[in-house]
């Protein structure tokens, strides 16, 4: 059982280990210097930013509305949000150009002019929400879930509004789990990959994200593909036990009462 | 504090398996409700709150209609102005005692000054003697202590009618005395419709002016506690009044 167990731990901890191990300071300095990094930093970091605040916007009410039914139309529309996370990106991909690409199905009301979407930044953030707004949408469900329902009856005996209600009392006791739930989906976002490579293209400075450079720098310079996953790990690894403490605060019954 | 009118009930409701179908009226002062578990007790709360809907029915304080299904009448929640203190007291714990009170009055009156405001919640903490608690958050007060909080909550707003769900089943038995005595007189004082939902039998003595017994979604007997005791309609109340 422990040696089973012990091998799975060293399988899932080996490539992780190897990725700081097999580079030195100068090597990893000189990888991040390599021309591909900045620009694909900077369109990460906006095209990721963008993304979170559509999520985090157009999610948030979303999830109230989901939490706050319970009829079977409201649970087939939950497990139908849930699908791009188990669609595999690469369909996620070809899916998103049937529906937005040139010829897709929103072409002709899209695009009138012939001028299309894909190929620009705007479709890595498409593509980014697509597959990362599942993960906040999810986490911020149970966490209104989680509210005691006799608080928001309380509330709303005083006079208060349901929208007074709703920014007043369910956000902030939902708060720590829309946190944990914003920082999954940007997670996400973070690395996304195939859909954006197919739906956006790898266009140096216009699509080429993190992830997207690291793809090209391993055909040119291993050393700046290497610099970059390791950026991306530390970010990640920093993003877990961010979310592992967001989620604490909100399961503990403690601070949840 | 000015007396808002009786409260008179008329509702039938299907909940689940149950069928409930009562009439109920309540002048100033506590009415408790007793009965068995699944009874219709706190779903009976919950209509008159307007929580819960009703197939038919009429509702009214004095002469505030808040549900009349034969004349499409129903009142939301936010605009019912009833107190409604739930078994725990559902305090806002991201909030202070003082903010639980600013909210609950800036949602009444939301012309209120900011001066006026903390003025009139500094007025009802004080009638409670839960001034020096301001500050505290509600996790760090006791049960009776949160009782107190949530009654100052209530009535910050001046609402028409009160209702308390199982007001003393969330405290220890060394202050459920104490609290139950300060509730009875509180209660008394306000002197309004007051509707009280409890399963145990001293609470019941003490806070009532009169009992209503509801058995199976029905009304099936009224009466002070001497009157039950002396005449219980049923195996439930006679059980009710012999406990200690």
């Amino acid at each position: 059982m422990a040696v089973s167990g012990g091998l799975l731990v060293a399988f899932l901890a080996l490539p992780l280990v190897a990725l700081f191990v097999t580079t030195t300071f100068v090597d990893f300095r000189s990888g991040l210097s390599h021309p591909l990094v900045w620009p694909a930093l900077r369109l990460s970091l906006l095209t990721t930013s963008i993304s979170l605040v559509l999520v985090v916007v157009l999610g948030t009410p979303l999830a109230w509305s989901l939490a706050s039914s319970s009829g079977r139309a409201a649970r087939a529309l939950e497990t139908l949000i849930q699908m791009p996370i188990v669609v595999p990106p690469a369909v996620a991909g070809v899916a998103m150009l049937l529906a937005f690409g040139r010829r897709g199905l929103l072409a002709g009301w899209l695009y009138p002019e012939g001028a299309s979407l894909t190929f620009t930044t705007a479709a890595v953030v498409m593509a980014e929400v697509f597959v990362s707004a599942p993960f906040f949408v999810q986490a911020a469900t149970s966490a209104f879930r989680r509210i005691d329902p006799k608080l928001l009856v309380v509330a709303r005996t005083f006079g208060a509004s349901p929208l007074r209600v709703f920014f007043r009392i369910a956000i902030p006791l939902a708060a720590p789990g829309l946190v944990a739930g914003a920082a999954m989906s940007w997670a996400r976002s973070l690395g996304e990959f195939g859909a954006t490579l197919m739906f956006a293209g790898n266009l140096e400075g216009r699509t080429q994200t993190l992830p997207l450079a690291i793809y090209t720098a391993l055909e040119a310079d291993l050393r700046a593909a290497q610099a970059l996953s390791i950026v991306l790990v530390v970010v990640a690894f920093a993003l877990l036990l961010f979310v592992r403490a967001a989620l604490r605060r909100s399961t503990n019954p403690e601070d949840a009462r | 504090m000015t007396s808002a009118g009786s409260l008179r009930i008329r509702a039938t409701a299907r909940l689940g398996r149950l069928t409930l179908d009562v009439a109920l009226d309540c002048d100033g002062g506590p009415l408790v409700l007793i009965g068995p578990n699944g009874a219709g007790k706190s779903s009976l709360l919950s209509i008159v709150l307007g929580a819960l809907p009703v197939e038919a029915g009429r509702i009214a304080i004095g002469e505030a209609v808040l549900l009349d299904t034969a004349q499409g009448i129903d009142v939301p929640i936010e605009r019912r102005r009833i107190g409604y203190l739930p078994q725990d007291y559902a305090l806002f714990p991201h909030l202070s005692v003082r903010e639980n009170l600013e909210f609950a009055l800036a949602s009444a009156e939301p012309t209120l000054s900011s001066v006026q405001r903390r003025q009139r919640v500094d007025a009802h903490l004080d009638e409670l003697g839960l001034g020096p608690y301001a500050h505290r958050s509600p996790r760090t007060l006791s049960g009776g202590e949160k009782q107190r909080v949530a009654l100052a909550r209530a009535l910050s707003v001046a609402p028409r009618a009160l209702l308390l769900d199982e007001p003393l089943a969330a405290l220890d038995v060394h202050s459920r005395g104490e609290v139950r005595a300060f509730l009875a007189e509180y209660l008394e004082r306000v002197a309004l419709p007051t509707l009280v939902v409890t399963h145990d039998a001293a609470d019941a003595r003490h806070l009532a002016r009169r009992i209503a017994v509801i058995e199976d979604g029905k009304i099936v007997q009224v009466g002070t506690w001497h009157e039950l005791a002396a005449n219980p309609q049923s195996r439930f109340v006679s059980e009710f009044v012999a406990a200690p």
